[in-house]
């Protein structure tokens, strides 16, 4: 009787099992760990599948969650059809509740997803250059050919090309097979260190202090606005890192006043305690010292959250045009999306749309093969595109470098200027 | 055979007025570090005692969590690596409750301020002490004569446990609350400025110390708490009731942490479900450091964590910085558990006794 009951528990078990399994497959062709349903209006199954991958938890949440109704936005206006391929979209998380952000094992466990699955053709993304250094490699040498990837928001220099504070084996390490199959649509960390320097200079800054989170990213646009900043002939009143798993920054402030510098910049993530980080400097340095932070510190309403009135007066530097800046296709793409979301879009929001836009445009250019659309990205050519005009050159860097800076008034974000560095200080950081 | 094998390989003892190399090198350890601070001191007085009033409110947060683990192993010889991770949930229950129950604001009248807080203080020590017990009833109860790494197993388990239940509950992100305690000067001389919210850490902590030494050493429970930890069945054969006194250890323990975590909040005004992860590792480091299962121990070994820790990221004067406070705090578990075990004042467990 016994051994019945348990046969038919373990049938009934495998049922559900067949029809979970079932029910997921026909929801979903990358995992439902980690991505969400495919977003497709058209009759049968797509032809091919583009993958977002965005931290989609954690202090930046509502910034991402945004950038992927961008791309499904894009997507939708294309009739998600591209060329003579129909084109689904999943949107997936590389970021963990337990992180509160991108999260290293979970971009490996997605990147080794999409390499698998045939049917993805291209990635958007990542958000963190960190989680970028882990997924070109997986993708570079997928079956079939590279794997495109345009990110709408890496800006870690070593990710494209070499110069200061980037790794030895940079980047030459992220593409073994020795094909490019990665670009991004905003202005990388040696243009936003530039930007950051020239600000400071703007701001009067004579000494400033320059902390960073330890990360590819923040360690790099750290080291790139040292180099800027040293060449405008500011001093550097020290170098180091936080540690964003303290319960306090205050000794650290206390220090840095010693220092007699008047400008902190923070290289980081607001998510690496990001916003206690500033709330303590503010308090302990006082609003006569100039907090800068990189676009990092993005959402701005995740730094107002964190740090409170202490966040009044901060500048983050964002590579990008600010949205008022924008001009046809851009401005039109504002009005369009922001009815759908009822709101103002985030900045970001247009970067995932243009990166989405640079890859379909690259897909229908292709055969249809991986590799084919992977060399195609590097013959992306924008013409009045929400950006603006723009070229993506070898490295995959793009021909369009401003860097917006916004300062934090009333709890709200403001535009204070728009800067373009020159190339002579943008080659020195 | 074996006397002549022994005394061929054990080597002659020193006489013992002369240190041996661990000794020199301690030494030289310690007046290397006296000699940093004192240079410290001299280059620039005023941050070093701005810091120094930081540390000690920082060691008293410690000292809190600290104590809780010393009375448990004391106890029970457990390390209950859920303590850390209880003091963050006394934390979010504080968090939750200044946010949502009272929702004080950061001008707070004095009148609404004090009361409020003066409940939080009750309720997070209240969550938190039943809370604990509870767990010892479940999880740690059921093990107590199973080998030791079962129980400790267990603690590891339940930190993880706590840690997602706060995590489901209010989610990955930091609960930020408003700077409810008075930021203003206590006293400003020269560049020492010395802020009430630091000086209210120390008067909410300090009574709470003095009334758990108290508790210990002076009340018939205490001495039930002693006698357990000496001898739990020499203690049980005269007539103290073994398992509500360990209950009660941990009913206290909890308090503690409830304390510590609501304090923490109103100081540094964030919470996330892993905030008590690390400062839970340190705090036992200070409770080893002092001398594991010494109430007075952990006190003083969390005023020495509190300090170092302030001192490495304050001090301007060749200080590794805050990158390196994991590293030091670490290495002095690792050469305190190598080279002194008993901590600095002294174990006292029933082993060490």
């Amino acid at each position: 009787m016994k051994r019945r009951v348990f046969v038919v528990a373990l049938l009934a078990l495998g049922a559900l099992l067949a029809l979970a399994v079932g029910a997921s497959a026909q929801r979903s062709v990358l995992p439902s760990s980690s991505c969400g349903p495919v977003q497709f209006k058209g009759s049968g199954k797509p032809d091919v599948i583009i993958a977002s991958d965005l931290p989609l938890q954690g202090a930046g949440r509502s910034q991402t969650v945004e950038m992927t109704k961008a791309i499904n936005f894009i997507l939708a206006q294309h009739g998600y059809t591209v060329g003579k391929w129909t084109v689904g979209y999943q949107s997936c998380d590389d970021a963990t509740p337990q992180a509160g952000k991108w999260d290293s094992g979970k971009a490996a466990a997605n990147a080794q997803a999409y390499a698998a699955d045939k049917s993805v053709v291209g990635v958007i993304g990542t958000f963190n250059s960190g989680a970028a250094q882990i997924e070109i490699p997986v993708l570079n040498r997928a079956a079939g050919g590279p794997v495109a990837m345009v990110s709408p928001a890496n800006t870690y220099v070593g990710l494209t090309h070499a110069g200061p504070g980037t790794a030895p084996g940079e980047p030459g390490k992220y593409y073994p097979t020795g094909k490019r199959n990665y670009i991004r649509v905003v202005a990388a960390d040696d243009f936003q260190g530039a930007a950051d320097a020239i600000l400071a200079q703007r701001l009067k800054r004579k000494s400033v202090y320059v902390l960073n989170d330890k990360e590819a990213y923040g360690l790099g646009v750290a080291t790139n606005f040292r180099n800027a900043a040293t060449k405008l002939g500011i001093k550097i009143a020290g170098f180091e890192a936080w540690d964003p798993a303290s319960s306090s920054y205050e000794a650290l402030a206390t220090k840095i006043k010693r220092s007699g510098a008047d400008a902190v910049f923070i290289g980081g993530l607001v998510c690496e305690n990001g916003g206690k980080l500033v709330k303590d400097l503010a308090a302990g340095l006082g609003s006569d010292v100039q907090l800068m932070a990189p676009d990092g510190f993005t959402p701005i309403s995740a730094v107002v959250q964190g740090a409170g009135t202490a966040a009044e007066g901060l500048t983050v530097s964002v590579a990008g045009l600010p949205n008022k800046q924008l001009k046809g296709a851009g401005k039109a793409f504002l009005a369009g999306f922001g009815k759908v979301i009822g709101k103002e879009p985030d900045p970001y929001s247009v970067y995932a749309a243009q990166a989405a836009e640079v890859l379909l445009a690259a897909i229908a250019r292709s055969d249809g093969s991986r590799g084919s659309i992977s060399a195609e990205l590097f013959n992306t050519k924008i013409k009045n595109g929400l950006l603006g005009s723009f070229t993506i050159n070898k490295n995959g860097d793009t021909s369009s470098n401003p860097v917006a800076i916004y300062k934090i008034k009333g709890g709200v974000s403001t535009d204070l200027m728009v800067i373009v560095p020159p190339v002579d200080l943008v080659a020195a950081a | 055979m074996s006397t002549d094998v022994r005394s061929e390989t054990m080597p002659r003892r020193l006489p013992r007025n002369l240190p041996g190399p661990t000794g020199i090198g301690g030494s030289l350890l310690v007046l290397l570090v006296v000699g940093w601070l004192l240079t410290n001191l001299a280059k620039t007085p005023g941050d070093f005692f701005q810091i120094l009033l930081f540390g000690l409110s920082l060691g008293a947060v410690y000292a809190l969590v600290a104590l809780g683990y010393t009375l448990v192993y004391g106890i029970l010889e457990l390390i209950n690596f859920a303590h850390g991770d209880l003091f963050m949930f006394g934390g979010t229950v504080s968090a939750v409750f200044i946010l949502e129950v009272f929702q004080l604001g950061s001008q707070e009248r004095w009148y609404v301020l004090w009361p409020s807080v003066a409940a939080c203080v009750v309720i997070a020590m209240a969550v938190c002490g039943v809370l604990n017990a509870l767990i010892e009833m479940v999880a740690y109860r059921p093990l107590r004569n199973a080998p030791r790494l079962a129980p400790l197993i267990t603690a590891v388990g339940m930190s993880f446990i706590l840690q997602d239940v706060v995590l489901g509950w209010r989610g990955p992100n930091y609960i930020t609350v408003p700077s409810v305690l008075p930021r203003s000067d206590v006293f400003n001389v020269g560049s020492v400025e010395y802020r009430w919210d630091e000086l209210i850490v120390l008067l909410v902590t300090v009574p709470l110390l003095l009334a758990l030494v108290y508790l210990v050493q002076r009340t018939k429970q205490g001495k039930a708490m002693r006698a357990t930890a000496q001898d739990r069945e020499a203690a049980a054969m005269m007539g103290i009731n073994v398992n509500r006194t360990i209950s009660f250890t941990f009913l206290v323990a909890g308090a503690l942490a409830g304390a510590g975590g609501l304090i923490y909040v109103l100081w540094q005004t964030q919470v996330r479900f892993d905030s008590g992860f690390r400062l839970g590792l340190i705090s036992f480091t200070a409770a080893v450091l002092g001398g594991i299962g010494n109430l007075p121990g952990a006190v003083l070994g969390a005023t020495v964590i509190g300090l170092i820790q302030a001192f490495n990221e304050g001090l301007s004067w060749s200080a590794p910085g805050g990158d390196w406070t994991q590293s030091i705090v670490f290495s002095i578990l690792i050469l305190i558990l190598v080279f002194r075990p008993e901590g600095l004042l002294g174990e006292k467990t029933p082993e060490g006794q």
